[in-house]
């Protein structure tokens, strides 16, 4: 999985100039010495003449045209220990085999850091993980973060939602700014790029009919990808200075390889999906209150279901039966279409690839869809024997439709109106959805018919993304690169949404298209020089320069009360509120890296960067942080390296790593207002009888504001044994980031809302542990595993003077993630009403309900750890693969769960039913003793309804631990044989599953990987109404010819 | 080749370098935002603020807290005011929109006016008028308030709070100072963004002198002494006839309209059949009351009910009666009730601070106590007509016989102070329905009528007051204090 990087830059560096004289041809087959397969792709190097191939599909290699003599033959492939052999080559053909010999050490192993440099892995000093494209490809994913889950330690994947292109948020080593977006950077070939979620939804809100538009970062597609390595800690990620605070997800993409007959490849999967978890309801009472039947009612609470004969929500009278499935059948099968084509080649001077893919795929909720077109080309010439050039670039076109509104506060949440269906209520009665007349057949009054929603009230997004890079590579002299590279990130996104005439809760109808363009540009120039000192010491520095410029702009207009039903013009509507906003950031830096090896078994490097940011006051806008770093492989200082023992080495780095403000901060601004809120989506607009207005900022803007500053230690050691059967690689971090950038709350009664200023230390201490076994190797059975720890302890160290704590995130009714000297984000809110001596809830002697508590932590974000297993195992032309991911602690709050208790739809709310209940708790007597409680609750109605009574949160706190299997993949390599009489190579045929099995966890009737914030903001751990995440299931067909 | 290469890339690096470190970051200016703006601009989002919030988010729920409406479960969604269980979110809302916006841009718009030279009078004073009302507002809801520090994050960046008391007569002090620099005949204030006046400085003044009789008519109710300055205000320019009242405007355009209106316009809450609505019904306390007088406003403020009027046999009421709902009772389902008219909820409805009435109906009262019935009863009387002619022209209008009728059934003299006060309050609580938090704040002034707790109440008595805001709580030690205070212990001002 990691750390075994075939970096095809070097095929680059085989470009030499023929030699004269008599000719001869060479070739061979190169294969696996212990299963006998020839191992297409390895490199054949003739060293003499600088001058190399790949082996073909059949482990074949010629080099025709030689001249006689004798050569030294190097031998490399990834994986396999490295044959050198000197080789006499005569006149005429010569053929001489090799047979590798697996190398699980791989000493060799080169891995990609900062600014697309490739370094030998021994001497990185900070903990590397790399991703490579078989595993992000094993059960493709739309949203290739997804792919990332469990493969590396340290990195949490956590997907927002099971709707179609939604987000998926990474943290690395833990929350570390407070203000929100602890996203990493994505940088694609050497460039920076957006991973972008912009806030959606008719009120721009996170929480209010919140709609999940994903990370931008998914639109990169997974079939491009060569490799993806994370730079977990700031030592890491100096050379990309601030924007790497939060580690950096460094995507390599393919390129052209010169291997006979793998010109064409084409990879093809369809799978199928349903949610992965839906409620366990009750199927035995019926709508109403108190055990009597109410038509319109949207719960079930009524009387127990009988047959007998009654009145439905529509005035039509029937005989009551239940009917289980409504919710499910609510949800369709989605089906994913994923054909992926490649075009590649490569000669001694160039490389091309083209990659076409295209992604269909409907989803669970009717009506929901996605499309995405990619297209990617990556091409590099040798212009002159110092002079390189490469281009890589893709353009992708990405549409949606009818993703689902979440949250809460709308009416259009989905999940809130389907879950609470009552029993009895046939799914198939509201398909269709309208009367004779048009108009909507809703829930009653204040209900919109879930596939009016649907079907009238659909979302969509339309992406176009350019994104590539431009880079030149001229080396002056053998032991000096320049690298100039430029590259951009250009997107526009249109959103729509719809709120058709008609539906409840905005019967005049409404729509609002927003027009989001982001252009990031930035340009590179570095200079890499290598020199060996004398026989025991080797010097690299390198030298760069960096520009970066990332402009936002945001137009939108709500268009409301609409004359002409379904007509989306906004010249159609009584009133538009037109709003536009824009943000632009400028940075540069200059950077130095400078490494001293010693005998290839000790290094020294010490980076140091200073960036220049357009966000902060004049006078603070530059600042400098160092790295220091070393590496040291003992186990060959002191020539350890046995059959046991085979490869030790130690790291430690210290980093610093400074970031700025956002953009337009300093100033004290005035807005002009384009509505002012009204509860109840009644916003008054402006212009207002005619009047414009203008707001005043409720951020006081920051005075002497000061860079944030993070801090980082980290400790490591990777250990081999039994010839690297057994690997371990152990890592310790401690990352503090100081003077955070916050916008601190001041009383409101100051008129103001918010001061801008740097405050606060936030601590994240973690193990990484990474073990990898090969517990069985024959010839024809082989079997890799690789575990994966993490454990991540956050603490918000300080916050400002007298500041006892900050709200990070709210959610409705006194819901909050809070930041709190001492302890790690929390989630809190008001708890039950507890006796301090026993802890028991006090019980109200009036009803033998719980009563309302202060405010107290009910939970922790963060998980305690988390545990992958990621089994990689051959049987011959038969392969299988699968990924055990298990989160182990950590809360989250549901109000689905909530929802369905208070309304009596959970199964649980079947325990007493027919009769009555005492709740555990005290009851405090009138001289301030307690005695346990005694008075039974009116009914479980009473009981369920103040159990999650909206004030109250502790009820709706779960554990989120959870295990599951992740990702399955099954194949077989189709025989060669077989293939003969096809114009195929290669062909194998599969079968995948990502999601398939969520064997443990604590919180009934949802998945509890899921999150309403999404992506770019600390809101993790809080569920509200969202769409429930999706398992799939189905085949997969990859040839080449 | 290679001397090539290195120029280039020195030219190139060069002309990045040279284009200069400073300029190239001098970016960070918000292109879609003013850093400066006249204070005229600050003041119609202020206003709206103040005006949405009232009507929409304290608006229905201060009604129904005094049993003037009901709500037949429908604002269970968030809270149920019926039975005194606020909503963390109206409490949080409206803290945040008085201090937290309206305040802000008043105090900014205040600043800018006496910075400018000459000082805008006009403009300070109009900042002032609506500051006061604000604040007094603030006191109705919260009792103690920050006032003396509130605003001035400089100096006092944790207000302390003030005592109910304290906060009155200070407003009394700054309306008494805006009526001094108002000047009719000085340079002009705010008249475009003025959504009360346009700019009309004889009104302000109206209004700033009527505030402060309002407020000082409840300090009255602990400390007697200010009758002085209310017998001088009595004398003074004063709120006297519709076209002075205070009021926010709603209008016909979209998305301009009345939020309650636009409530029901998108639940599609307005029924044809009785000019009613879905959401919002008759309090038994106000319709009892009305019935009592055979109040002709009944055919104005009420829609008959909403069920099935031909059903009138079956369970339908009689279409000359009005019902209300006791208050706490929820999700009734008979068809006796009677919802609030399409007359009251419509497009331009408007926000109302003080109308006539309000003041003749104080002057009335101030009368009776003093022990002058006469004028007590003359200024009732005007009161009512203001109350009942108000409607002339809009929708629910009464007709003129309808109005003399009923003036002629009122008591035509007083006999004594109690009598007096009781068909005076009576008259005011009929009057004072659609104002949030007027009418919630006159009947604690009055305790008329004698309300029941409301049925399966949250609270002991009738609610009070408004649970402290967590935002400041969390950020204000000086508000641990207020934190926590049962939500049915009366304020200073009540007796």
């Amino acid at each position: 999985m990691m750390k075994r990087l075939l970096v095809v830059v070097f095929a680059l560096a085989l470009a030499a100039p023929a030699v004269e004289g008599q000719t001869a041809t060479f070739t061979g087959t190169i294969t696996d010495a212990r299963t006998g397969a020839p191992i297409p792709g390895a490199q054949v190097y003739i060293e003499q003449l600088q001058r190399g191939v790949l082996t073909n599909v059949d482990g074949q290699f010629r080099f025709p045209e030689l001249a006689t003599g004798t050569y030294e033959v190097r031998i490399i492939h990834i994986g396999y220990r490295r044959v050198t052999e000197t080789v006499t080559i005569s006149a005429g053909v010569n053929t001489r085999d090799f047979a590798l010999t697996q190398d699980l050490i791989d000493i060799d192993a080169i891995v990609v850091t900062g600014q697309q440099i490739a370094r030998q892995a021994r001497e990185v000093s900070y903990s590397i993980s790399t991703v490579t494209a078989e595993s992000l490809t094993r059960a493709r994913e739309t949203n290739f973060v997804n792919a990332l889950a469990g493969k590396i330690p340290g990195v949490e994947i956590s997907p927002q939602s099971g709707n179609l292109g939604g987000s998926t948020r990474i943290t690395i080593r833990g929350i570390s700014s407070l203000s929100g977006d602890n996203q990493p950077l994505f940088i694609v070939d050497g460039v920076p790029i957006s991973n972008a979620n912009i806030v959606a939804g008719t009120s721009q809100s996170r929480l209010t009919g919140a709609i999940d538009v994903g990370n931008r970062g998914a639109d990169i597609n997974a079939d491009d990808i060569e490799s993806v390595t994370v730079l977990k800690g700031a030592a890491a990620a100096a050379l990309y200075g601030q924007r790497a605070k939060d580690g950096v997800i460094l995507i390599t993409t393919k390129r052209g390889q010169r291997i006979e007959g793998q010109t064409v490849t084409a990879n093809s999967s369809i799978r199928v999906s349903d949610p992965l978890v839906l409620p366990s309801f009750q199927n035995e009472w019926a709508q109403g209150s108190a055990g009597s039947y109410t038509p319109t009612s949207l719960n079930g609470w009524g009387p127990r279901i009988r047959g007998q004969e009654v009145e439905n929500i529509r005035g039509e009278t029937v005989n009551l039966r239940a009917h289980p499935n409504n919710v499910r059948d609510f949800y369709e099968q989605g089906v994913l279409t994923i054909n992926s084509f490649s075009f590649s080649s490569a000669d001694d001077r160039s490389d091309f690839r083209l990659g076409i893919t295209r992604q269909e795929e409907s989803g669970t909720l009717p009506n929901s869809r996605q499309s995405r077109t990619s297209v990617s080309l990556n091409t590099g010439y040798t212009l002159t024997d110092r002079l390189r050039a490469r281009m890589s670039g893709s353009y992708s076109s990405t549409d949606s439709r009818g993703r689902a509104v979440q949250g809460g506060n709308d009416p259009n949440v989905l999940t809130s109106i389907v879950n609470a269906l009552p029993r009895t209520l046939d799914i198939a009665d509201l398909r269709n959805y309208r009367n004779e007349d048009g108009t909507q057949r809703a829930l009653g009054t204040f209900t919109n018919n879930p596939f009016w929603v649907a079907n009238e009230n659909v979302f969509t997004t339309e992406v176009g993304r350019v994104l590539g890079s431009t880079t030149l590579e001229y080396t002056p002299a053998p032991w000096m690169t320049i690298t100039a590279r430029g590259g951009t990130d250009f997107y526009t996104e249109n959103r729509r949404n719809i709120n058709a005439v008609g539906t409840v809760d905005r019967m005049d109808g409404l729509f609002s298209l927003d027009v989001i363009q982001e252009r990031q540009l930035n340009f590179d120039l570095l200079a890499e020089a290598r020199r060996d000192l004398n026989e025991d010491f080797n010097l690299r520095g390198i030298l760069g320069y960096n520009v970066n410029t990332t402009e936002v702009r945001v137009q939108r207009n709500l268009a409301e009360v609409l004359t002409v039903p379904g007509l989306l013009n906004f010249a159609n509507a009584g009133a538009n509120n037109p709003a536009n906003s824009s943000s632009e950031r400028r940075l540069f830096g200059v950077f130095g890296d400078v490494t001293l090896g010693f005998r290839n078994y000790l290094f020294f490097n010490v980076t140091g960067r200073n960036d220049w940011s357009s966000t902060l006051p004049v006078e603070n806008n530059s600042y400098f942080y160092p790295s220091f770093n070393t590496s040291f492989v003992f186990s060959d200082a002191f020539d350890l390296g046995g059959e046991i023992f085979s490869y030790g080495k130690l790291r430690a780095n210290y980093a610093q790593v400074g970031s700025d403000e956002a953009p337009y901060q300093l100033d004290f601004r005035f807005f002009p207002v384009s509505s002012v809120f009204g509860q109840y989506g009644t916003n008054v607009n402006f212009p207002f009888g005619g009047r414009t207005a203008f707001n005043a900022t409720a951020t006081i803007p920051p005075a002497d504001l000061k860079p944030q500053n993070q801090v980082s230690m980290e400790l490591g050691g990777e250990f081999q044994f039994f010839e690297g059967r057994l690997g371990v690689d152990l890592t310790y971090y401690d990352i503090r980031t100081k003077d955070q950038i916050l916008s601190v709350p001041v009383p409101q009664s100051t008129g103001f809302a918010f001061n801008r200023t740097n405050v606060g230390e936030v601590s994240n201490r973690g193990i990484e542990a990474a073990l990898n076994l090969n517990p069985v190797r024959t010839a024809q059975f082989n079997w890799d595993l690789d575990i994966n720890y993490t454990r991540n302890r956050n603490e918000v160290v300080s916050l400002a003077d007298d500041l006892e704590e900050i709200v990070i995130q709210s959610g409705f009714s006194s819901l909050q993630i809070k930041a709190e000297p001492g302890t790690a984000l929390g989630i809190y809110g008001p708890g039950f009403l507890r006796d301090e001596d026993t802890g028991l809830p006090i019980i109200n002697q009036a009803n033998g309900l719980r009563q309302e508590g202060p405010i107290t932590r009910l939970g922790d974000v963060d998980p305690k750890f988390r545990l992958s297993f990621n089994n990689a195992l051959s049987f011959g032309d038969f392969r299988l693969a699968f990924l055990i991911d298990w989160r182990e602690g950590g809360h989250i709050f549901s109000q689905t769960v909530s929802t369905l208790r208070s309304g009596g739809l959970a199964e649980e709310t079947l325990v007493n039913r027919d009769g009555s209940f005492i709740d555990e708790g005290v009851i405090v007597e009138a001289d301030g003793t307690t005695r346990p409680n005694d008075i039974p609750v009116q009914n479980m109605q009473a009981f369920w309804q103040q159990y999650n009574q909206q004030q109250i949160h502790e009820g709706k706190v779960f554990d989120a631990s959870n295990a599951r299997l992740r990702e399955v993949r099954f194949d077989y390599q189709l025989p060669r044989s077989w293939l003969q009489a096809t114009p195929f190579a290669q062909a194998s045929i599969g079968i995948e599953g990502r999601n398939l099995w969520l064997f443990y966890k604590k919180i009934p009737h949802i998945d509890p990987e899921v999150g309403l914030f999404g992506s770019a903001a600390n809101g993790q751990g809080i569920e509200w109404n969202v769409l429930p995440s999706a398992r799939s299931f189905g085949m997969n067909l990859q040839v080449r010819f | 080749m290679r001397h090539h290469m290195t120029r280039l890339l020195a030219v190139l690096t060069l002309a990045v370098f040279s284009t200069g470190c400073e300029s190239f970051l001098d970016v960070n200016t918000d292109p879609d935002a003013a850093t400066a703006v006249p204070g005229d601009l600050l003041l119609p989002a202020a206003l709206a603020t103040i005006q949405s919030n009232r009507t929409i988010e304290i608006g229905p729920g201060n009604a129904i807290f005094v049993n003037i409406w009901n709500s037949n479960g429908s604002t269970g969604v968030f809270n149920e005011p019926g039975r005194y269980i606020l909503s963390s979110f109206t409490v949080g809302n409206s803290w945040s929109a008085f201090y937290g916006t309206a305040l802000r841009n008043l105090t900014l718009m205040r600043e800018q006016a006496l910075e400018a030279d000459p000082v805008r009078e006009n403009v300070v004073a109009q900042a002032d008028i609506m500051r006061a009302y604000v604040f007094w507002v603030l006191t109705m809801l919260w009792e103690d308030i920050p006032f003396t520090q509130a605003t001035d994050g400089a100096n006092f960046p944790q207000p302390e709070f003030d005592s109910q008391e304290t906060v009155l007569r200070g407003i009394v002090a700054m309306l008494e100072e805006a009526v001094e620099r108002a000047d009719p005949d000085g340079v002009a204030g705010v008249v475009g963004g003025d959504l009360l006046y346009d700019g009309d400085m004889e009104n302000w003044i109206r209004f700033a002198n009527s505030l402060r009789l309002r407020t000082l008519m409840f300090i009255r109710n602990q400390d007697p002494s200010v009758d002085s300055q209310i017998e001088a205000l009595l004398n003074g320019p004063l709120i006297r006839e519709h076209a002075h009242e205070a009021r926010f405007p709603f209008f016909d355009t979209p998305g301009n309209e009345n939020n309650v209106w636009r409530l029901n316009t998108n639940f599609g809450g307005f029924t044809g059949a009785g000019n009613g609505n879905i959401y919002l019904f008759a309090g038994s306390d106000l319709v009892d009351l009305m019935n009592d007088l055979d109040d002709p406003r009944r055919a104005t403020y009420f829609a008959f009910a909403m069920n099935d009027l031909s059903a009138a046999g079956g369970g339908g009421v009689a279409t000359d009666e009005y019902h209300g709902q006791r208050a706490g009772v929820r999700s009734w389902n008979d068809a006796r009730t009677s919802a609030i008219s399409q007359n009251i909820f419509r497009r331009d409805w408007p926000n109302r601070i003080i109308p006539a009435a309000e003041v003749w109906f104080y002057e009335a009262e101030f009368r009776a106590e003093q022990g002058q019935l006469g004028q007590a009863h003359a200024s009732y009387i005007a009161g009512v007509e203001r109350a009942l002619n108000f409607f002339n022209g809009q929708p629910g209008a009464i007709s003129a016989g309808d109005q003399t009728a009923y003036l002629a059934s009122l008591p035509q003299s007083f006999t004594s102070t109690s009598g007096a006060l009781n068909a005076i309050w009576a008259q005011q609580y009929i009057e004072v329905f659609d104002r949030a938090p007027e009418n919630w704040a006159h009947w604690k002034r009055t305790k008329y009528p004698a309300l029941e707790v409301a049925e399966q109440a949250a609270l002991g008595d009738i609610i009070r007051r408004y649970s402290q805001a967590t935002a400041e709580a969390a950020a204000n030690p000086n508000s641990n204090a207020r934190v926590g205070i049962p939500l049915d212990q009366p304020m200073w001002f009540e007796r």
